[in-house]
């Protein structure tokens, strides 16, 4: 307890005792407020956007999040219950104090980009009383109009004052704020329906609203793409791939008394997932057939629906999680330097994120962004999976950096950089033509990781004692 | 008190969520509809922060 203390009273460094379990409601409330983020305004018209037909989307998504409720249920909490560990301690004793240091910084970079794009989504709407438009330059790189910058520059500021202060009252707002902001997107879908003139089941049925959009934005220069099925799928399933496969979610679900909290993150996945982008979608659709405007503006978007109530709900929904995601990039970095406080960490996250923000073009790109994110981040999950799972039965030692006492375990950083590297180079190094849609690179480089982790540590690892012959000696 | 104020904040957000389908079938005006989920935006958040409902919930949400 006393390392407890001394460590925040949040058992960083050892596994959480049974005094300090969580009940059911924590959970599902936690995860209510996290995946009902601003960003769902983005994401859905997203899909519109880019060609996904409504059937797709209706089955599509279900299918993704029901897998991911799955894979965060059979994946994470076995893990979390048996260690009761974070994510980076559970990664240190494996990998090294070093290689975590290294984890964090990559970690912490795309927690800024993500909490950018969420501050991108709250300027949007935040401009809207002061007839600021959030219109995307033609480059990614490119700032907005000085007038949308200046807003971005506001609202990033106080985003990382507020994260720099504490994250418990966050996180109190947002689990209050997550049962309102989940009737403000179901009532944001029905409005949209109601200004289509879908009145009766049959129109519903009929889908024309849906494909009349679609057909509007395929019109449009540069307009014509595809989102098949399965790609939704997909990404509806991998999209936090950083948090099931990625494993980072051990942190949270470390504290859960009962296997069945391992449930709760399906009110994210059906309410903020599913019932917000379809709805989030609907929105972009009514705004097409009203206006012929087929760019997705989060805050005018909801703005025409649901006035001030839409406009609140856009920024509170992109505060309550662009603050968590500020704040743990704030941790991240003082990870790697340890010496300066967590507030100067959470501020320069705060900043990095404020700048990200800026270009209005990379919140169009949270599609891709997402992908990469559970890329990079989700294959890592497969070294703390394989040294749970496999690595003893396998006649290796498991936690290898904690029982050797070596700070940087190589066959960690080889197993995670070399699928990533080429993941990467799929994603972003082919022409634009033969990319490969991010997301799809989620499962391939978790399982590349956890197998050259396997065949690195056969190599490298030096046999060490059991520890019940340490004992006897 | 407390019971009273968890179940208006219910009634605010399901009004929010379900008073829609009156602007659907042409009943409710949009406007009228606005003014009136930013009125239960108010009274979702003045029950939800009302002392002793928040644990409350999570006690029923446990059991």
């Amino acid at each position: 307890m006393a390392e407890a203390e001394s460590t925040g009273g949040e058992f960083e460094r050892e596994p959480v005792p049974n005094s300090a379990l969580m009940g059911p409601s924590k959970f599902w409330g936690m995860y209510a407020g996290e995946h009902c983020a601003g960003t769902e305004f983005m994401i859905g018209p997203l899909f519109l956007a880019a060609g996904a037909s409504l059937q797709d989307v209706l089955v599509g998504l279900l299918l993704g999040n029901i897998l991911a409720v799955l894979t965060w249920r059979y994946l994470v909490v076995p893990i979390a219950m048996a260690k009761r560990m974070t994510l980076y301690y559970q990664l240190e004793r494996i990998g090294g104090s070093q290689m975590v240091k290294l984890y964090n910084v990559v970690n912490g970079v795309l927690f800024c980009f993500l909490a950018g794009a969420m501050v991108t989504v709250s300027s949007s709407a935040v401009g809207v009383p002061f007839n600021v438009m959030y219109e995307p330059p033609e480059t990614t790189f490119e700032l907005g109009t000085p007038s949308f910058t200046a807003i971005v520059l506001v609202v990033g500021l106080v985003m990382s004052v507020i994260a720099a202060a504490g994250y418990t009252t966050v996180a109190r707002v947002a689990n209050y704020a997550a049962p309102w902001m989940i009737a403000v997107f179901a009532a944001a879908g029905i409005v949209s329906l109601g200004q289509m003139g879908v009145d009766s089941f049959a129109k519903l049925s009929e889908g024309a609203f849906w494909s009349d959009a679609i057909a509007f934005i395929q019109s449009q220069p540069g307009g014509k793409q595809a989102f098949p099925f399965w790609q939704l799928v997909t990404f509806a399933w991998l999209c936090n791939g950083a948090m099931h496969f990625g494993m980072a979610d051990l942190t949270i679900f470390r504290f859960a008394r009962h296997a069945s909290s391992g449930w709760a993150p399906a009110i994210g996945m059906f309410l903020g997932h599913y019932m917000a982008w379809i709805a989030a979608g609907l929105l972009l659709a009514a705004q097409i057939k009203l206006n012929q405007i087929a760019n997705p503006n989060p805050g005018i978007l909801a703005y025409s629906a649901l006035g001030w109530t839409g406009i609140l709900c856009v920024v509170v929904a992109g505060w309550t999680t662009a603050n968590p995601t500020i704040y743990r990039a704030g941790l991240a970095f003082q990870g790697v330097l340890p010496k300066c406080s967590r507030v100067q960490m959470t501020l320069l996250a705060g900043a990095v994120a404020t700048v990200a923000g800026a270009f209005p073009a990379l919140a169009y790109k949270l599609l891709d962004f997402v992908g990469t994110y559970g890329t990079v981040l989700g294959a890592m999950g497969a070294v703390i999976f394989v040294d749970y799972w496999f690595v003893k039965r396998l006649g290796l030692t498991e936690e290898y950096a904690a029982r050797t006492g070596m700070t940087f375990n190589w066959a960690v950083l080889l197993a995670w950089a070399l699928p990533v590297g080429v993941s990467l180079y799929l994603m972003y190094g082919l022409d634009e033509a033969n990319r490969v849609f991010p997301a799809y690179c989620v499962i391939p480089a978790w399982i590349a990781c956890g197998v050259i982790y396997v065949v690195l540590s056969k190599l490298m690892q030096k046999p060490q004692p059991e520890l019940s012959q340490l004992a006897d000696a | 008190m407390k019971q009273i104020a968890w179940i208006l904040g219910a009634l605010a957000v399901a009004t929010i969520a379900l008073a829609p389908f009156a602007y659907v079938t042409g009943s409710l005006s949009l406007d009228t509809y606005k003014w009136l989920a930013l009125a239960l935006t108010v009274v979702w958040f003045v029950t939800a922060l009302w002392p002793g409902v928040e644990e409350s919930v999570e006690h029923a949400v446990d059991d």
